[in-house]
């Protein structure tokens, strides 16, 4: 009797036991449920379990991180699922395209949203990286994560570029054509950097594997890293950047929608930082972390921050399958190395590259370009103020956004120029 | 934001749902229903109806590896009951496939007779193949394009469009500037050898229609063609490309080795028929014969048929002689540096008939009156009115004289331009009309001209201009060097670094600057004019007063003037330029 009423309730309470020995918290109904459900998951813990109510403001963000890391998520589900049938071969890559396009299950969707995410992950990323110079985020103690941001971008374009190429159609072909040419205009190794590139002295089989293990291999491994480094540091580098002067002993807590209860778990102002325990972590190193001297503005990361980051990343699968319902991502003819087509272009990210290229091959393609990406990088090391930190559009870095903003719209409108108004013979036409 | 949240996903649902339903629901499964539907009610016995009844729409597809590369076909996915000869009258897609002996359906496929795209499975993607595909279904008439592949049997009976198409790209001159591998060797044009593999059939057709459609600058000739004859030409070309798929790669590598021959054999362009027929004939008869269809005519005018392109040929016996024909006919060039014409691939023999024919052929008759001369023998160049505008002038190089620019006509003197109607003017299109016409009616024209069309401006040709009658300065290489620093250093922004008339600020002037490497014109030129020109400017063109302008003396001048004739590898004897050496390098 005894032990069949013991299976029973074995019966009875497998469910929850199968429940419970997956997710250890059930769902937080305090503070400390709160917390305990962020640091013992291993995909939430990455989060700090409570987060500065300042960087969830979406308009001091725009959400624009986290956007560019749910457009990543997709490009690689998308990605994984358009390798099982995709074959990096001059003979059958075109045609697996139109298999694609034509009969394999969900194909043509899958295969248009890895086009309009990956064009999307590039604009994203580069909107992020405006975001950051524009909130002057980048200043110390954050050098370091901008570096790495800007080496995003650049694998970010680097993953987009050799993924262009991987359709092996006219405009694959062309463009790819075109944009490896603009590499062998670096001096002295040009030619290497190149032939390195391609594995020949045209496109062909052997840059289209080349490109494929870049495109499926290299640069996604590289991307997962630096962008897990890049997560990592903003925790380390005291989360996202704020105005000073937030968070000085003597002020209150600042954020009256906090205080209305908009936001769940945040501490009510009478409650000073006095009587809030911290963990040995906190107390080591941050820089506001000082016990008892400091009024505590953070709320609790589970829900406030998880559900925003949900919102962000639900509103770009909307958005990709959206698009990618509505608009088809374009195949063209057959790659034909003896039919070029007149003009051949570059992908539209790089059209500003090519533009310059028509004016000088080496200052377009290579010696400009490598100002910019220096520059780029340099920008933390030769900004050492502090002031306008953590403001959109400071008063107090008018050169530093003058001359961003100028260099953006120059780049902008090469863009638009070598996008619409470049005809026949890279000839100016009008595009209406 | 929990809302919102909320909303998004439930809208992301709602696209999967959308999404699930065009993948569940494809055109094609309808077909395939359709099919067992109506086969089901049409069959036999209950053991076929059973197994209709059973059948799952799928997608059906035949992989096609003996022609080139391999294709994969999946029209069958619609066009389920092409092989059930029940359905001759079902509407398409289910219809019967009419029945070819010896084509299988399952080894040849569609689309190496039909063009299209076989791996789609929707209508429209696999019969237009996207607005980039370079293979979109054929339509029925042209689907002989493709046959040729294996037929190409010059009389293959059942490819009539292809065989109309490949004499017309030789009457119709075609072959003078495209190469088609091992047909034909022209180099003005774009290689046609693989065109039907490229281009769509629609874009040849357009080209065809109207050279000039996508791109303004071709110099191609707009032929005079029914819309019959354009498709011929177009399933013609259509059939180039490239390596076929019914030949040995031995014979494509051996006939890729081909050199360009100096001449093609007369059957390859009008047929062995007629090649065989003109064998016998005496020159003329056998020019008369051969001149239509060797493709003068798709340019010149001749009788009632008429190119539009190029000059007309009934007066060659009273312009020409038989030595400038026939070197004509070996280079254009050699006697007009601007012809558009491309030096013909045919036999010496052939063209020492046609030769024989022009310069035999009876002349037709001239108008009496000025008016209708000028209208019948000058409008065609010069224009209706005049302007330099006729049907033929943008073909020609120079171009015609605009007569209605007084400033430029008043100021020459009435013989010289007699002159020119008389006697041409060498190195252009310009014919001497001296014969044609008579020397006082030639003088007549030139008056009618100058009445009718050269008005306005109290223009007189200068006098009092000091010209020395012979050079100063002796030719000698100092003299040459001397003479082209001076173009390099004044002359070349019009006539080019080379002096070929091809300056940076040439394309803006009317009249275009002067050829200066045009041998035929410059040794039939007087030194007197040549110095006078340079010294004292063109009256009506852009020729600037050198002498003055430029402050050059007389000595400089005449450096000039032999740094050109050293151009044209002619000397001087004083006064008068002879040719030092008459066959002009080429």
């Amino acid at each position: 009797m005894k032990t069949e009423e013991g299976l029973t309730a074995t019966l009875k309470n497998l469910p929850k036991n199968v429940w419970r020995s997956i997710f250890r918290n059930p769902l937080p109904s305090s503070d400390l449920g709160r917390s305990q459900t962020t640091f013992s998951n291993l995909f939430l813990h990455i989060h700090p379990v409570k987060t500065h109510v300042h960087s969830l403001k979406p308009w001091y963000t725009l959400g624009l991180g986290v956007i560019s890391f749910s457009l990543f998520v997709v490009l690689t589900a998308t990605g994984i699922l358009l390798m099982f049938y995709y074959v990096p071969s001059v003979e059958q890559a075109h045609n697996r395209m139109l298999d694609l396009d034509g009969t394999v299950a969900f194909g043509v969707l899958l295969r248009n949203m890895h086009r309009w995410a990956a064009h999307g992950m590039v604009a994203l990323v580069f909107l992020h990286l405006c975001r950051v110079f524009y909130t002057g985020s980048y200043r110390a103690p954050r050098e370091f994560n901008w570096v790495i941001g800007v080496l995003l971008f650049l694998l970010t374009l680097g993953a987009s570029f050799t993924g262009y190429l991987l359709p092996w159609d006219q405009l694959a072909f062309w463009a790819i054509t075109v944009g490896t040419a603009i590499a062998g205009y670096a001096p002295v190794f040009g030619d290497e950097i190149r032939f390195l590139l391609l594995g020949d002295q045209v496109v062909g089989q052997e840059a289209l594997i080349r490109f494929y293990v870049l495109h499926v291999a290299v640069i996604p491994v590289a991307l997962s890293v630096l962008i897990a480094v890049h997560f990592w540091r903003i925790r380390k580098d005291g989360g996202l950047s704020r105005p000073e002067g937030l968070d000085l002993p003597e002020a209150q807590p600042k954020f009256p929608e906090a205080l209305a209860g908009k936001l769940e778990g945040l501490a009510p102002a009478a409650k000073t930082a006095k009587t809030k325990t911290f963990g040995v972590m906190g107390i080591v190193r941050g820089p506001f972390n000082k016990i008892g001297a400091t009024p505590d503005n953070t709320v609790y990361s589970w829900p406030n921050l998880f559900i925003a980051e949900l919102f962000c990343f639900a509103l770009t699968v909307l958005v990709i399958l959206a698009v990618a319902l509505l608009f088809h991502a374009p195949l063209e003819a057959p790659a034909d190395p003896t039919h070029p087509p007149n003009p051949s272009k570059a992908p539209w990210y790089f059209l500003g590259l090519q533009e310059m290229v028509s004016y000088s091959a080496f200052w377009g393609g290579v010696g400009i370009p490598t100002i910019f990406v220096v520059l780029l990088l340099l920008v933390p090391y030769l900004d050492r103020g502090t002031r306008g930190t953590g403001v959109w559009f400071s008063r107090h870095r008018i050169l530093g956004l003058t001359a961003f903003t100028t260099l953006l719209i120059v780049n902008l409108v090469l863009i638009v120029i070598g996008t619409y108004f470049r005809g026949p013979n890279w000839a100016l036409v009008t595009p209406w | 934001m929990r809302v919102a949240l909320a909303v998004i996903s439930i809208v992301v649902l709602a696209i999967h749902a959308v999404v699930f339903r065009d993948q569940l629901s494809a055109k094609w499964q309808d077909h395939q229903s359709s099919y067992f539907a109506q086969a089901e009610k049409i069959a036999d016995s209950p053991a076929a109806r059973a197994t209709l009844a059973a059948r799952q729409p799928q997608i059906e597809q035949t992989i096609v590896r003996s022609f080139g590369p391999e294709r994969v076909d999946r029209c069958t996915t619609c066009h389920i009951g092409i092989d059930d000869p029940r359905f001759e009258k079902a509407d398409q897609p289910l219809r019967t496939h009419p029945k070819i002996p010896g084509h299988k359906f399952e080894t040849f496929g569609c689309t190496v007779c039909h063009d299209g795209q076989g791996r789609a499975v929707e209508a429209a993607a696999a019969h237009e193949g996207g607005h980039d595909w370079p293979w979109p279904m054929l339509p029925k008439e042209a689907i002989q394009a493709n046959c040729v592949q294996c037929h190409g049997e010059a009389d293959w009976p059942h490819a009539p469009l292809v065989h109309e198409g490949r004499r017309l790209f030789f009457e119709r001159a075609c072959y003078t500037c495209h190469t088609i591998g091992g047909l034909s060797y022209g180099s003005i044009g774009p290689e046609l050898t693989e065109v039907g593999r490229k281009r769509r059939l629609a874009y040849v057709k357009g080209k065809i229609e109207d050279p000039r459609a996508t791109n303004p600058t071709s110099t191609m000739p707009k032929q005079d063609l029914t819309p019959e004859q354009v498709t011929a030409v177009a399933v013609f070309l259509k059939a180039q490309q490239g390596a076929r798929i019914s030949r040995a790669p031995l014979q494509q590598f051996l006939s890729a080795q081909q050199q360009r021959p100096e001449w093609l054999p007369l059957a390859q362009i009008v047929g062995p028929e007629l090649a065989t027929q003109v064998e016998s004939m005496a020159p003329e008869k056998k020019g008369e014969a051969l001149l239509p269809k060797v493709g003068c005519l798709s340019c010149h005018k001749l009788g009632d048929r008429d190119g539009r392109v190029g000059p007309e040929l009934a007066f060659a016996s009273q312009q020409r002689d038989h030595d400038w024909v026939m070197a004509h006919f070996k280079d254009p060039k050699s006697v007009v540096p601007g012809s558009l014409m491309p030096p013909y691939p045919l036999p010496v023999d052939t063209f020492e008939s046609l030769t024989a024919y022009l310069m035999t052929r009876p002349v037709p008759p001239v108008p009496a009156e000025p008016a209708q001369q000028f209208a019948e023998l000058c409008a065609r160049c010069h224009g209706e009115k005049g302007q330099g505008d006729g049907m033929i002038a943008a073909h020609i190089d120079p171009a015609p004289r605009d007569l209605t620019k007084a400033s430029f006509m008043k100021t020459k003197t009435r013989e010289r331009l007699v002159a020119s109607v008389k006697n041409g003017v060498p190195g252009t299109s310009m014919a001497p009309w001296g014969r044609v016409l008579g020397d006082e009616a030639s003088g007549r024209l030139v008056d009618y001209v100058l009445e009718t069309w050269s008005k306005g401006g109290q223009a007189k040709p200068p006098t009092g201009r000091e010209i020395p009658a012979a050079n100063p300065v002796a030719y000698s290489p100092e003299s040459v060097a001397r003479g082209e620093a001076i173009h390099l250093d004044r002359c070349w922004g019009c006539h080019g670094k080379k002096a070929d008339g091809h300056g940076p600020n040439a394309p803006d002037m009317v009249p275009r600057p002067r050829n200066l490497r045009n041998t035929p014109f410059i040794a039939s030129v007087p030194y007197a004019r040549l110095h006078e020109s340079i010294k004292y400017g063109v009256q009506g063109t852009a020729m600037p007063a050198a002498g003055f302008d430029f402050a050059l003396d007389d000595k400089a001048i005449g450096d000039l003037v032999n740094y050109i004739l050293s151009l044209n590898r002619l000397g001087t004897d004083g006064s008068k330029v002879v040719a030092a050496n008459p066959q002009p390098e080429r």
